[in-house]
């Protein structure tokens, strides 16, 4: 029974990343390769999330400073000419190591306090960037020669298919089972003989990874922005919002999330400018109240 | 097998427990009684390592354990189950039992010891697949008993077992925790508002009052006592 569920998982997984894939070669066009990347990163950066917050109950408003780390090292250690690849994994790396640095001590505050910590964090990061790195960062010439956002789409399409089989076997595992258990319930879990603080700082190591590699990627296709743009605290309420859209703990959900937020904000964005945030910030509150469980919540109703 | 010597332990400023001591044999099945707020569930509390002492020792086959955190007692054998039952109620019957075996021994004897279990609570056996909200009270408890069970404990401690259920189904609870105690030779503790049924059950018992141990002595002897009949039976 479990076993048929789990295939039928995998099956909509795997259509819905080819078909994904499939899109540009039959709609051309800067503009749909961009949504379809778009789409691909916040897949990663919802997922990033849903690790921490969807599976283990931490609610982590800090992932902007992770995702920030991510891109300005993979963008730096790919512009001093390394190869891409090399540049994302470092990048991720480095988001990992600002985990331990920062994350770690924010994991001694509890539930609403670890949140406002997290917040803390990300604040923090956006303003030292700010001051620190005021300009503009222009990919070289020699790179800009061979850009092409295809490939680019497909790289992040590769990362995010990536991304959500770790998802999944996270979700069928012992560390996926410990997760939800500290999510349920801290001290049941403690009683269960789980140890909940190194679960919890194993749980922030992935998802913050994670949040690394979808700040690399940003780095990898946009040709030049502000510093501090991946840092802004969009990238740490965004998630939140695309993971309770499609229901937070499961690994379809983050994908249908994704989806609906990427339209959504296009339609939005393009006829209302900033009051989009204004109509992102009721949708959170109706799917909080109404939709508890997400999307992927009405088919199990 | 294990004993608590002259435990202080506060919650804040507040002290909850006084020079606490006492002890358990191997085997044996000890009730800690006691009005509310008395300090029974804190008295768990302090074996299980949820609270730290102040003061004291809590020791456990000739090792000193109270600093330990409550993780690594379940892996020495120290079982807690939880006040109110503290199941995860979104989750199947089965992944409730598997996350008693959490801890790396315990994980190795898995199998076997479901098995077992299964045979104490032949009802959980039927309703493995079930979410463990869907269960009735009686039900939950009897799963928060096996979960802790599934952890192989040498010491199993049970905080209010009664609560919130029909007394016909009490009374099941507590015959099948003395089967377990009689059978595999389980040291048990348990803790009870219901002073009764808590006495006619265990071996010894310990009295507490305002954080402080009053009284202990046998079951029987308690029963029969003056002072445990006006204070706690409502005879008298």
């Amino acid at each position: 029974m479990k076993a048929r569920r789990d295939i039928k998982t995998i099956l909509i997984l795997v259509i819905s990343i080819v078909f994904v894939g499939l899109i540009p070669l039959f709609i051309k066009g800067e503009y749909v390769l961009n949504m379809l990347f778009l789409l691909c990163l916040y897949t990663i950066l919802s997922h990033s999330w849903n690790i921490m917050g969807g599976y283990c109950g931490q609610i982590n408003l800090g992932q902007a400073a992770f995702f920030g780390i991510g891109a300005l090292t993979t963008r730096y250690i790919w512009v001093a000419g390394y190869p891409f690849p090399v540049a994302l994994i470092a990048g991720s790396f480095s988001s990992l190591i600002l985990a331990c640095l920062i994350g770690i001590p924010t994991l001694r505050l509890r539930a609403h306090y670890f949140a406002i910590g997290t917040l803390g964090v990300a604040m923090i990061a956006l303003i030292t960037i700010q001051n620190a790195l005021p300009g503009v960062d222009f990919l070289p010439a020699s790179l800009m020669s061979d850009y092409n956002p295809t490939i680019r789409f497909y790289t992040a399409l590769i990362v995010a298919a990536l991304t959500i089989f770790a998802v999944y076997c996270i979700n069928n595992s012992r560390l996926g089972l410990a997760m939800k258990c500290i999510r349920d319930d801290e001290e049941a879990a403690s009683a269960t003989g789980i140890n909940v603080v190194r679960y919890k700082i194993i749980t922030l190591m992935l998802s913050t990874f994670f949040a690394g590699l979808a700040g690399g990627l940003f780095a990898y296709y946009y040709v030049s922005y502000y510093y501090y743009v991946p840092f802004e605290l969009m990238w740490s309420f965004d998630p939140v919002l695309i993971v309770f859209i499609g229901g937070a703990g499961t690994v379809v959900g983050p994908l249908i999330g994704a989806l609906c937020y990427v339209i959504l904000k296009e339609i939005f964005a393009i006829s209302m400018g900033q009051v989009n945030v204004l109509i992102f910030g009721v949708v959170f509150i109706l799917i909080v109240l109404f939709l508890p469980k997400g999307l992927i919540g009405i088919k199990k109703r | 097998m294990l004993s608590l010597e002259n435990i202080d332990a506060y919650y804040m400023d507040f002290q909850a427990l006084w020079d606490v001591s006492m002890y358990v044999e191997k085997g044996e099945m000890v009730a800690i009684i006691g009005s509310n707020g008395a300090g029974k569930s804190s008295l768990l509390k302090i074996i299980s390592g949820f609270l730290k002492p102040t003061k004291g020792k809590v020791i456990f086959n000739g090792i000193e354990i109270q600093h330990a955190e409550p993780q690594d007692r379940v892996e020495m054998g120290i079982s807690l189950i939880p006040e109110g039952r503290r199941l995860f109620s979104d989750m199947t019957v089965l992944e409730n039992l598997e996350l008693g075996a959490y801890t790396k021994k315990a994980r190795k004897e898995k199998d076997i010891t479901l098995e077992w279990v299964f045979q104490v609570f032949p009802r959980i056996k039927e309703r493995i697949n079930q979410t463990a909200r869907t269960l009735s009270g009686g039900e939950q408890q009897m799963l928060a008993i096996a979960r802790a069970l599934m952890s192989r404990p040498k010491v199993l401690l049970v905080d209010e077992a009664s609560l919130g259920l029909a007394p016909i189904i009490i009374q099941t609870i507590y015959k099948t925790i003395q089967e377990i105690n009689r059978s595999l030779q389980m040291t048990i503790i348990i803790v009870e508002q219901n002073v009764r049924l808590a006495l006619e059950v265990v071996n010894r018992g310990y009295i507490i009052e305002n954080g402080r141990i009053v009284g202990t002595d046998t079951a029987d002897a308690l029963l029969n006592s003056e002072d445990v009949k006006k204070a706690y039976l409502a005879l008298g």
